[in-house]
């Protein structure tokens, strides 16, 4: 875990208490469940990525791309 | 109870749909970004146990 991850953490708690201190809705869900939530989707989210990243793309010469080419010198 | 259960495969299942469907998500793409929530959270749980 890197220093600067650290950091953060201890910066999302700050942020936490000082919503709460302040009374200021806080950025996140209020409840730890509703937290554990946005992991869920985020694991997810990291688990398809996984998944589509070990296939590889076999439609690439289908799609275009920022090559310069125009239609005219396509055909 | 069931409803526990229910939430994180909901969770699990919007995270992989967003990313095959390439929809934006809304939770950070990234671990570290949804752990920051979760600090936040936890942060202001305990001011919430400290003021009472």
């Amino acid at each position: 875990m890197s220093w600067k991850f650290c950091v953060g953490l201890l910066l999302g708690l700050a942020i936490g208490l000082g919503c709460r201190w302040l009374g200021i809705p806080v950025p996140a869900p209020p409840v730890l469940v509703g937290a554990s939530l946005v992991v869920a989707m985020t694991s997810g989210y990291l688990l398809a990525d996984h998944f589509l990243a070990a296939r590889p793309a076999r439609h690439r010469h289908h799609c275009g791309g920022p090559s310069g080419d125009t239609q005219e010198t396509r055909t | 109870m069931m409803q526990l259960m229910i939430g994180p495969l909901l969770a699990l299942a919007i995270g992989a749909g967003c990313r095959l469907l390439d929809i934006p998500l809304p939770a950070p793409p990234k671990l570290q970004g949804a752990l920051l929530v979760v600090a936040m959270t936890v942060g202001y749980l305990l001011g919430d146990q400290l003021l009472g």
